[in-house]
């Protein structure tokens, strides 16, 4: 394997247009072993927090709802619940992607 | 039930209302306030698509862009988008629950911060010394909105009812209120 060898240039799916990177191959070497696990973990991470602060938000929806009733109260909690499903879901989603 | 003035509301009850304690007035910041949350929530909901349109410019090379795995802009785009929305409507949740209440005995000030943070004052009519009402600047007149200050005798010595509608016709009706408590009651 070279290293350090310089690659000119990707080429992308679309059919006319070229684009530069140059990357070398210890630059790619440097996204696949450093870059990009730094960014699945920081990105679960901070999902995992979202997680949190959603679950924290239906409590509140609810404590609003209990301060003032009103006829939008199930409405406000159940897009709570809905918000939690959706970041659970981008979770199981990140979990198998990433 | 998203007005910012409420009149007489039916289907509105309040955590510390008693039972046969009737609502005049719910009250909430006029929707003019709330623009400055909107419109940011909007931008921020387009700027991914800026980023798309100017993604062949200098301003943000392709190259940036290639640099990242397909796998990994698709679920920041889904997170972006889902915390634009929560933001939004989290603002919305604290301009919705966050209200005053004019009754027939009280007035009440329900305040939420952050998403723990909560404060709910109130001062009985008897209570209420002074209460003055202010428009400052040009939106106030158009928009018909300011604010009233109410001097009370009770724990929390003012409450301050913030860019609410109105606001001449809720001073009159508070005032008239707690006369009408006063003479009634007596203090």
């Amino acid at each position: 394997m070279v290293d350090n060898q310089m690659i000119p240039k990707i080429t992308t799916n679309r059919p006319i247009d070229t684009i530069d990177v140059n990357l070398t191959i210890s630059d790619i070497n440097y996204l696949l072993n450093t870059v990009y696990p730094i960014l699945k973990w920081s990105l679960l991470i901070f999902l995992v927090l979202y997680l949190i602060i959603s679950f924290v938000v239906i409590k509140q929806i609810k404590m609003m709802t209990r301060t003032l009733e009103t006829p939008t109260d199930k409405y406000l909690i159940l897009l709570g619940y809905i918000h939690f499903g959706l970041v659970a879901g981008v979770i199981c989603f990140s979990l198998l992607a990433l | 039930m998203f007005n910012a003035i409420l009149k007489n509301p039916t289907n509105v009850k309040f955590e510390s209302q008693e039972d046969d304690e009737i609502i005049y007035y719910v009250l909430r910041r006029h929707p003019i306030v709330t623009v400055w949350w909107i419109l940011t929530s909007i931008f921020f909901l387009l700027l991914p698509i800026l980023i798309y349109i100017f993604r062949d410019t200098p301003i943000i090379p392709q190259s940036w862009l290639l640099i990242i795995p397909i796998q990994y802009w698709l679920i920041l785009l889904i997170l972006w988008y889902m915390v634009v929305i929560f933001l939004a409507f989290e603002a919305f949740l604290l301009w919705y629950f966050n209200i005053y209440i004019l009754t027939d005995r009280r007035i009440v000030d329900i305040d939420f911060h952050g998403l723990w943070k909560k404060r709910i004052s109130e001062a009985s009519l008897a209570n209420v010394e002074d209460a003055t009402y202010s428009t400052d600047n040009m939106l106030n007149i158009v928009f018909d909105y300011g604010d009233v200050y109410i001097q009370t005798a009770a724990e929390k010595p003012e409450f301050e009812f913030k860019a609410i509608p109105k606001p001449g016709e809720v001073h009159d009706k508070l005032t008239d209120l707690a006369e009408a408590y006063k003479r009634k009651y007596g203090r």
